[in-house]
């Protein structure tokens, strides 16, 4: 008996031990990295050769700033308290490694660069690119390889009118854009009393550019503008001579454009040859970053743009005051701006969603994206916060309209934000 | 709007036509079609960009060198891989030029990357104003090269001992060689002489728009179109040719459809063929 008793009693001691064992084992063993992952890896696409590498270097820059406030610990506050830890928090301080891509702002480069990242590099995430036509693809990898990818800076309207299911994008697209613009000029006319009925639209001609001019050309009529030109113009162009003396031909009462960085200089340079002083309204981009300001100075000559950002943010943020400073002290002295606002709410939502994931598991980093809730007062940009419709679409954010004062641009609209008056009677170049 | 119109394309078409007549010589002398051509104009860009960057000389000034060394690297390209294909049949001559654009592009694109770089013009920049027409003084300086560079190319041709030999070249190799014409020298000067045009070009260039590996495929695809319209072989037509380039795509971007503009040039590309398929100033 007392045998039978000591061996039981051996016997629930080893079954306990057994269990606990069997239940460590299945915890570290139960899928992908689960609570003690070393390291995140993420994919991220830019620009960063080619005819828009001041766009992706900018972008760039703001997501070494974001790899830093995750890795390393600082006082700002975040959704769960992510920048004050090392690492992410619920994946044991898990540290997050970018891999980066150039899509050289082609297509096929991109995808190339997509493939690589996810069969080769098999990044748990992805984020990118800027150009719309470029993203189209790059996606096309994710959702084939079932990789979810944030998407901050694209605006064509279609990116999420295709039924993807791991595809997120943060920031606005086009349509919200566009409304901003016409509702801009609706209310300038109104309220200022000015002749604002005729539109020239030139735009490039991937589908960035095609898809705003379809955008505007559709909603004209609703604000009461005629368009009087449409002057697609191929991307890259050597010469706009033709495009420029069409427009002084035409003599619209406002011209929209879409551009990137060269195209929108050479534009500049060729209106200011012709001496074309017709008011123009550009849908940001090229004519938003601080290349365009820097290469013209008084040339600038008031362009207007449709913008997210303007330098009073600095004062009425703390959080964008202090990544415009972390921007400078790593080499881009151009700061905040939109374009870096919108990369930053594109990773911090990124790196929120696989933080509560608590995992690398793209399941669950897919599912936190679609419970993303994030409010406004953790965003560097003034939007309502971050939260995604059925189809991947941030249902917040919205614009303003910014206009060059010599190498600066200052908020002209809305009348409650602006920081001074708009100038549509244009001098003389 | 015409006359502006028709201003404005005749300056930007004596570019296209002086990179035409570089393509034409060629065509003329060798009957050999090259695909590198633009890539030789991109070129002479980075040496113009680079000189800029170095030493702070504007395109203008760094053109003598460009061309020098474009007039170097005619003569090796010939005597190194062209003179090879020579007798070769032209698909396979088609192919070798395709494949020395691939190599220069690329060669280019890893060492410079395809970012895009322009120079900072301090002189000679703005406009004029001529009886209510907009002249940009970078393209007229652009148009007076031009000019001087064809004239010195006539000059080369008609009184030179080295210009004389290759239009003998041209006329009848075997006469030539039979007179004591060292004939592969004649190629040999024929590519340098074609690609120091090319140069002129692209210093031009290098002033007006962005350097970037593949910023001159665009160029040469426009100096095809121009020789073929002008007629293979003739300068005078490459001349023509380009010219006729530059007016009807500014022409066509302001009074038709601007999409246009580019399907333009192929359009009279074509109806030249069908009228006159020697080309305007071609060769019987």
């Amino acid at each position: 008996m007392r045998q039978k008793k000591t061996f039981m009693k051996r016997g629930q001691k080893i079954g306990t031990v057994l269990v606990i064992c069997g239940a460590v084992f299945g915890l570290t063993l139960g899928g992908p990295a689960m609570l003690s992952a070393k390291e995140v890896k993420i994919g991220v696409i830019w620009p960063l050769t080619g005819p828009n590498a001041y766009l992706g270097g900018t972008c760039k820059s703001m997501t070494d700033v974001v790899l830093d406030l995750i890795n390393n610990s600082h006082d700002i506050d975040s959704p769960g308290d992510m920048f004050r830890s090392k690492g992410l928090p619920n994946l044991g301080g898990a540290t997050v490694k970018f891999i980066y891509g150039d899509d050289e702002a082609k297509p096929d480069v991109g995808r190339s660069a997509a493939e690589r990242l996810v069969t080769v590099d098999k990044v748990d995430a992805m984020q990118g690119t800027v150009m719309s036509g470029v993203s189209t693809v790059i996606s096309q990898v994710t959702e084939k390889y079932q990789v979810p990818i944030v998407n901050s800076n694209s605006t064509s309207p279609k990116l999420t009118q295709r039924g993807f299911k791991w595809f997120f994008r943060t920031t606005p697209h086009a349509k919200t854009f566009i409304g901003t613009i016409l509702a801009f000029l609706k209310d300038l006319r109104d309220k200022k009393n000015l002749k604002i009925e005729t539109i020239a639209i030139v735009c490039e001609d991937t589908q960035w550019g095609q898809d705003a001019a379809d955008v505007i050309r559709k909603n004209c009529p609703k604000y009461g503008l005629k368009v009087v030109v449409d002057i697609p113009y191929a991307q890259e162009s050597t010469s706009v001579e033709a495009e420029v003396l069409n427009l002084k031909k035409t003599n619209p009462d406002v011209i929209f454009m879409s551009s990137y960085d060269n195209d929108a200089i050479l534009f500049q340079k060729t209106y200011k040859k012709y001496n074309l002083n017709i008011p123009i309204v550009a849908n940001n981009t090229g004519h938003t970053n601080q290349l365009f300001g820097d290469t013209f100075g008084k040339d600038t000559h008031f362009v207007m743009t449709r913008d997210m950002w303007s330098a009073s943010m600095l004062e009425t943020i703390p959080l964008a005051k202090r990544l415009d400073e972390m921007l400078k002290k790593i080499g881009f002295k151009a700061g905040m701006n939109e374009t870096t606002g919108r990369v930053f709410i594109g990773t911090l939502t990124l790196m929120d969603a696989i933080n509560r994931a608590g995992s690398t598991d793209k399941k669950a980093i897919q599912k936190a994206l679609q419970e993303t809730n994030i409010p406004g007062s953790y965003l560097a940009l003034p939007w309502e916060g971050v939260k995604f419709d059925s189809n991947g679409q941030n249902m917040y954010g919205g614009a303003i309209m910014t206009q060059w004062h010599d190498r600066q641009l200052k908020a002209i609209w809305p009348w409650q934000i602006s920081e001074t008056d708009v100038v549509w009677k244009l001098p003389s170049w | 709007m015409l006359l502006q119109s028709i201003a404005s394309g005749l300056l930007v078409g004596s570019v296209y036509a002086i990179i035409a007549v570089g393509l034409t010589l060629i065509w003329g002398i060798m009957e050999v079609v090259n695909f590198a051509h633009g890539s030789y104009l991109m070129l002479s860009m980075y040496i113009c960009y680079v000189l800029h960057m170095l030493m702070g000389f504007d395109p203008l000034l760094s053109m003598p060198i460009a061309v020098v060394i474009l007039f170097f690297i005619g003569i090796g390209t010939y005597k190194t891989i062209i003179f090879r294909i020579m007798n070769a049949p032209m698909l396979f001559q088609i192919f070798t030029t395709f494949a020395l654009q691939f190599i220069i592009n690329y060669t280019v694109f890893l060492i410079a990357k395809p970012t895009f770089r322009t120079v900072k013009i301090t002189f000679l920049d703005g406009v004029v104003k001529v009886k209510g027409l907009f002249l940009d003084n970078a393209m007229i300086v652009s148009a007076l090269v031009c000019v001087l560079a064809f004239l010195f190319l006539h000059i080369f041709l008609q009184f030179t001992k080295i210009g004389k030999g290759i239009r003998a070249t041209t006329d009848n190799p075997r006469a030539a060689l039979a007179l004591g014409i060292d004939i592969e020298k004649m190629y040999a000067y024929t590519w340098g002489v074609s690609l120091a045009l090319v140069a002129v070009a692209g210093a031009i260039l290098s002033r007006i728009i962005y350097t970037h590996p593949t910023v001159g495929d665009k160029f040469g695809l426009f100096a095809f179109v121009a020789v073929a319209l002008g007629g293979f072989g003739s300068i005078y037509g490459a001349l023509l040719g380009g010219l006729m380039i530059g007016v009807v795509t500014t022409v066509t971007g302001v009074y038709a459809i601007p999409w246009f503009k580019l399907p333009s040039i192929f359009a009279i590309f074509i109806l030249t063929l069908i009228v006159r398929p020697r080309g305007l100033l071609g060769w019987k």
